[in-house]
C-alpha cells in the first residue's frame, strides 16, 4: 500500500517531468562546464 | 527526448541513450557484487566513452594518460617511505603540464608535443585531478587493480564535469563499502526528483532563458543601459543553473546507482566575500586545489619561512591558487584575468581579516542590526563583483571594453 506522501511525490514527479518534455528548450543538449 | 547535441562526438545527458545507459548502470550496480560489479561498471564507463572517443590517437593518449599515472602511482605505493615528500609537487606540476599543453596545442608552438597532433580529451581537466587524487591517495586504499583506477578516472555519470571525486572515497563506494545515507528504497523518489529539478534548472530554465543573459544578448553596443545591467547580473544566475542543473543531473543518477558523491553547491549567492563564495561554489574543485596545491604550499611556508614573512607568503599562495583555478578553465586570457581578478580579491579579504581590530573601528555597521546590514551589502556587493568577473570569462575580448563602456556610460 503506497502512502499518501509517496503517492503526492510520485505525482509531483510526474509533473515535473511533463513540465521539462513541455518546456526543454530544442537547441542545446551541451552544459557550460563540459568545455573544461 | 533525442540527443540535443550538434557534435557527433558526444552524448547528451537529456538523450535516450544517456537514460538507457544510466538505467542498465543504475540495475547493475544494484543487482551484482564483487568483481562482476566492477566489471560490469567498466562495461557502463567504457561504453558512455566511445561515444567522445573516435580517433585513434585520443585513444591512444588516454591509454598512455592512464598506463603513465597508475604505473606512477603503483611505483610510489611500492617506495612510500623512501620517497621525498617534494615528489608529490613534482607529480603535480607534471600532471597540470600535460593539462595545458593538451588542451591548448598553440600553448609553446612547436615545442608542445600536441602541437601537431592536437587531441581533445573529454573532460580533460576532471581527469587530471582525479589522476592527481589518485597518486596521492594509493597507500590509503588496498586496491591498487588497474580495474579500480579505470572505473574511478572514468566512471560515467562524472565524467563530463565532475563533481570532482576523491579515489579513497570513490574506491569505498565501488566496492559498496559507502553508500548514501538512506539506501534503501527511500533513495529512490529523493534521487529521481532531484534528476526531474536537475532537468528543469539546466533544459527548462537556463536555456531558455538564456539570451537574457549578457552572453545572449545580441548587438551588445546598441542594447541600452540598464538592460546590460541586468544581463551583467543574470549571467550568473544562468551560470549557476546550468552547472548546479548538471550536477542534479547526476548526482541523482549516481545515488540511485549507490554513489554518494560529493556536492559541489551550498547556496553559492550567500556568500559575503571570496574565501566564502570558492567554499560554496564548485566545491570539489576549490577542495581539491586547497589539499592538493594551498595546504602543501603553506606546509612548506609554515615550516620554512621566518615567521615575520609568513602572513605574505602565505597570502601569495592565496592568490596563486586562485589564478590556478581560473587558467584550470582554459588557457585563455579571459580566464588568467577571472582568476586575477578572484585572487585579488582573496588577497584583499585576507588583509581585511588581518585588520580585524581597525575594520571594525572604522565599519558604520555596528550592533546586531548594523553587522546584519554589513552582511547582506557585504553578498550583494560580493555578487555584483562575482558578475563582473564573469565578463572576461563569457565574452570574448573584443567585447570587453564595448560591454564596460555601455554598463559604465559616464
Amino acid at each position: 500500500m503506497i502512502s499518501r506522501k509517496t503517492a503526492a511525490s510520485i505525482l509531483a514527479l510526474a509533473l515535473k517531468l511533463a513540465l521539462v518534455a513541455l518546456l526543454m528548450n530544442g537547441e542545446a543538449g551541451s552544459f557550460i562546464y563540459q568545455g573544461f | 527526448m533525442e540527443t540535443l547535441a550538434s557534435d557527433p562526438a558526444t552524448l547528451g545527458v537529456n538523450s535516450w541513450a544517456f537514460g538507457l545507459l544510466g538505467v542498465l548502470g543504475i540495475v547493475l550496480a544494484r543487482t551484482l557484487t564483487g568483481a562482476g560489479r566492477r566489471v560490469a561498471l567498466l562495461a557502463c564507463n567504457l561504453a558512455f566513452l566511445a561515444f567522445f572517443v573516435l580517433r585513434a590517437q585520443e585513444a591512444a593518449v588516454l591509454a598512455g594518460f592512464v598506463g603513465a599515472t597508475w604505473g606512477l602511482a603503483r611505483w610510489k605505493a611500492a617506495r612510500a617511505d623512501r620517497l621525498p615528500a617534494a615528489l608529490m609537487g613534482v607529480v603535480s606540476v607534471a600532471l597540470w603540464t600535460f593539462l595545458f599543453l593538451v588542451r591548448d596545442p598553440e600553448l609553446l608552438g612547436a615545442a608542445n608535443p600536441f602541437h601537431h597532433l592536437p587531441v581533445r580529451l573529454v573532460g580533460v581537466s576532471y581527469l587530471v585531478f582525479r589522476s592527481i587524487s589518485y597518486v596521492n591517495e594509493v597507500e590509503l586504499v588496498e586496491d591498487r587493480s588497474l580495474l579500480g583506477y579505470v572505473n574511478y578516472l572514468l566512471f560515467f555519470p562524472t565524467l563530463l564535469s565532475g563533481p570532482i571525486e576523491r579515489w579513497r572515497r570513490h574506491s569505498q563506494m565501488e566496492t559498496g563499502d559507502l553508500r548514501p545515507d538512506d539506501d534503501g528504497p527511500g533513495v529512490v523518489l529523493p534521487a529521481l526528483h532531484r534528476i526531474a529539478n536537475g532537468l528543469i534548472l539546466k533544459f527548462v530554465l537556463a536555456d531558455n532563458l538564456w539570451s537574457l543573459g549578457i552572453a545572449g544578448l545580441q548587438d551588445l553596443e546598441t542594447v541600452a543601459t540598464p538592460l546590460l545591467w541586468f544581463g551583467l547580473l543574470f549571467q550568473f544566475v544562468l551560470l549557476y543553473l546550468d552547472f548546479a542543473g548538471y550536477c542534479h543531473i547526476v548526482l541523482g543518477l549516481a545515488a540511485l546507482m549507490g554513489f554518494p558523491i560529493v556536492e559541489n553547491f551550498d547556496r553559492p549567492f550567500l556568500a559575503a566575500n571570496m574565501q566564502e563564495f570558492w567554499e560554496r561554489w564548485h566545491i570539489s574543485l576549490s577542495a581539491m586545489v586547497r589539499d592538493y596545491v594551498f595546504t602543501p604550499l603553506s606546509k612548506v611556508v609554515i615550516m620554512r619561512a621566518p615567521r615575520t614573512s609568513q602572513f605574505a607568503l602565505i597570502t601569495g599562495i592565496y592568490f596563486f591558487s586562485t589564478v590556478l583555478i581560473g587558467v584550470w578553465h582554459d588557457t585563455t586570457l579571459g580566464f588568467l584575468l577571472f582568476g586575477v581578478l578572484h585572487g585579488a580579491a582573496l588577497v584583499a579579504y585576507q588583509l581585511k581579516k588581518k585588520n580585524k581590530k581597525r575594520w571594525k573601528a572604522l565599519t558604520p555597521f555596528k550592533g546586531p542590526t548594523g553587522e546584519r546590514l554589513g552582511r547582506w551589502l557585504a553578498v550583494g556587493s560580493t555578487y555584483v563583483f562575482l558578475s563582473f568577473t564573469m565578463l572576461p570569462w563569457i565574452l570574448p575580448t573584443d567585447r570587453w571594453m564595448p560591454v564596460l563602456r555601455g554598463l559604465l556610460p559616464w
